[in-house]
């Protein structure tokens, strides 16, 4: 029996596989039995202070292997969070990393505080959605933004704290030093690549923002890369995201040196993608000898 | 992914196999698969995602509302439009090979007891065929608009389903003439309805053919959609009463409830 256990600081996940914020929907039937399979964990959808109604217009366009998404955070508040979803999420039991929207600090501090007492099992602090203005990404694009941002969480939380960067920082690896200098206790690299597409029929941007995030298969190489970098210079554990759709995708995120992977848009072809993504990786760690994925975490780097 | 053996009503993936694909108009094709779950489940208004190839490219499923259920056949078929990359390799599938399906989504039609007058353009009808089929006497009437010439099989589809339809041609080559709203009933009764579902243009034409009663009209809409279960929050419809996905929340809108975008 191979060992997909993996530690994320004090967290230990029963496999390396929790899907992505924004992925998850809060459906009864998603939070108990055969959908939970092969999941070590379940990130939640974003959750901001008070109620988001996202934004207008398209919000989904497909691309070449990948998928562009302007959803704008949409969510219910946490006060919604925790009167609509959170028993039947807990009760899912599975660890619950709750996805927090990085907004002015103190409505973060205080979104944080409400969550203190709901049994989740870490906050992931979202310094990088690319959809909304005048917070989300822009906490994450400079180190001193970032580290202020992480800094009010830590004042305000626990518990663990992950910090999801965005890929459009131009110093990520600075940014990740800034963050761990800071107190976070796990990061994820990364968020979805800002990119853009034309409405054929109007020849303006589809999306009213005009610019989207990109996941899918086609920014997996992107992510992979980052996630080398980062690895390389911060002792905190990363959580590899971006485009992982199979088990290689998964082991090439641990070789690089994350101790997980998020996965989002892959459920969008295979609902059961933790089960698929957990039922691979044996005969990859046999490949390369490991009879755990911590022995596989960052061998590429040796 | 499993063969055909989910509960009922829970959304899931599945890998079956290709009954048979028939082409009905230039553009217009009918795809049946063999998944006796989704047979066994469907009710009208439910719509399932078939996706065009295995490998990452397209990405995504396409959202199709349920045509036909045969659940002693366990047969359930969908009915498409030709629009893109992924109709195209759908339209391409052949007996026996076995496709990727996601099924049951979207809510199924309201039971309430109302007259319905259902009035469709091109291939929205194949939407409403599976209520006509399992409550015929719920449907006053059906309404299609298509543009003619090439449509003669799409139309005998429908009308072998729906007794009674009445189809309309932009080209008058066939049908009862060359549009719906001549004879489409402008004055509705106590309990009469219209369901709709069609291109913008001719869902605007309808609101202006019942600006006095919009009350009593109903769209089934389309929107971008990513995973078919609540999870992306992509295919929104803007309402007065707020965001409803088509996925999951609601899939008959009152059209004065409806926000333009």
């Amino acid at each position: 029996m191979n060992d997909l256990t993996v530690k994320i600081g004090s967290l230990t996940l029963s496999s390396p596989v929790i899907p992505a914020s924004g992925v998850w929907p809060y459906e009864e039937d998603f939070w108990r039995g055969e959908k939970l399979a092969g999941l070590g964990a379940v990130c939640t959808k974003a959750i901001s202070l008070k109620t988001r109604e996202g934004n207008k217009g398209t919000r989904l366009m497909e691309t070449p292997s990948g998928l562009l998404n302007s959803i704008g955070l949409q969510n219910a508040g946490v006060d919604g969070f925790i009167k609509k979803y959170k028993d039947m999420v807990v009760a899912g039991g599975k660890p619950v990393i709750a996805n927090v929207v990085m907004e002015r600090p103190e409505e973060t501090a205080e979104t944080l505080r409400r969550l203190a007492d709901t049994c989740v099992a870490a906050a992931e602090l979202n310094i990088s959605c690319p959809n909304v203005d005048g917070d989300g990404m822009a906490w994450g694009m400079e180190p001193c933004g970032a580290a202020r941002a992480v800094k009010t969480a830590r004042a305000a939380w626990r518990g663990p704290l992950w910090v999801k960067l965005t890929p459009q920082a131009a110093d990520a690896v600075g940014v990740a030093q800034a963050v761990e200098a800071e107190g976070a206790d796990a990061l994820v690299a990364a968020n979805t690549w800002l990119g853009m597409v034309m409405d054929p029929f109007s020849g303006k941007p589809a999306f009213d923002r005009a610019v989207a995030g990109l996941s899918g298969p086609a920014v997996f190489p992107l992510a992979l890369r980052l996630v080398w970098q980062v690895c390389g210079t911060v002792k905190i554990p990363v959580i590899g995201c971006g485009g992982v759709t199979t088990a290689w995708d998964c082991a090439q995120m641990l070789l690089a040196g994350a101790a997980a992977v998020e996965v989002g848009t892959a459920f969008f072809r295979d609902v059961h993608a933790g089960a698929t993504i957990c039922a691979g990786l044996p005969e990859i760690m046999a490949r390369f000898g490991c009879q755990s994925l911590a022995e596989m975490q960052g061998k590429a780097r040796n | 992914m499993s063969e055909c053996s989910c509960h009922k009503n829970k959304i899931d993936d599945y890998v079956c196999p290709v009954v048979r694909l028939e082409k009905l108009a230039d553009r217009i094709f009918w795809l049946t698969v063999r998944c006796p779950e989704l047979a066994k489940n469907a009710l009208p208004g439910n719509a399932l995602m078939v996706y065009p190839s295995e490998g990452g490219e397209p990405l995504l499923g396409r959202p199709f509302g349920v045509a036909d259920a045969d659940p002693v056949r366990g047969e359930v078929s969908v009915c498409f439009m030709l629009w893109g990359k992924g109709t195209e390799l759908i339209s391409h599938f052949r007996e026996g090979v076995m496709v990727h399906v996601r099924g049951l989504f979207a809510v199924p039609f309201p039971d309430r007891d109302a007259k319905i007058h259902i009035a469709c353009g091109g291939a929205g009808a194949a939407l409403f065929l599976s209520m006509c089929k399992v409550h015929p006497e719920r449907v006053a009437g059906l309404y299609l608009g298509i543009p003619g010439k090439g449509y003669e099989k799409y139309a005998e589809r429908v009308c072998s389903m729906v007794p009674g339809a009445k189809v309309f041609t932009d080209d008058g080559s066939f049908g009862e003439g060359d549009s719906m709203f001549k004879v489409l009933p402008k004055e509705l009764g106590a309990g009469e309805e219209v369901w709709a579902c069609g291109p913008p243009g001719f869902l605007a034409a309808l609101e202006k053919h019942y600006e006095k009663s919009p009350e009593k009209l109903f769209f089934a809409l389309d929107r971008h959609m990513a995973c078919g279960y609540g999870g992306c929050m992509g295919c929104v419809v803007e309402t007065k009463s707020g965001l409803k996905r088509l996925c999951v929340d609601q899939s008959l809108f009152r059209s004065d409830e409806v926000i333009k975008q």
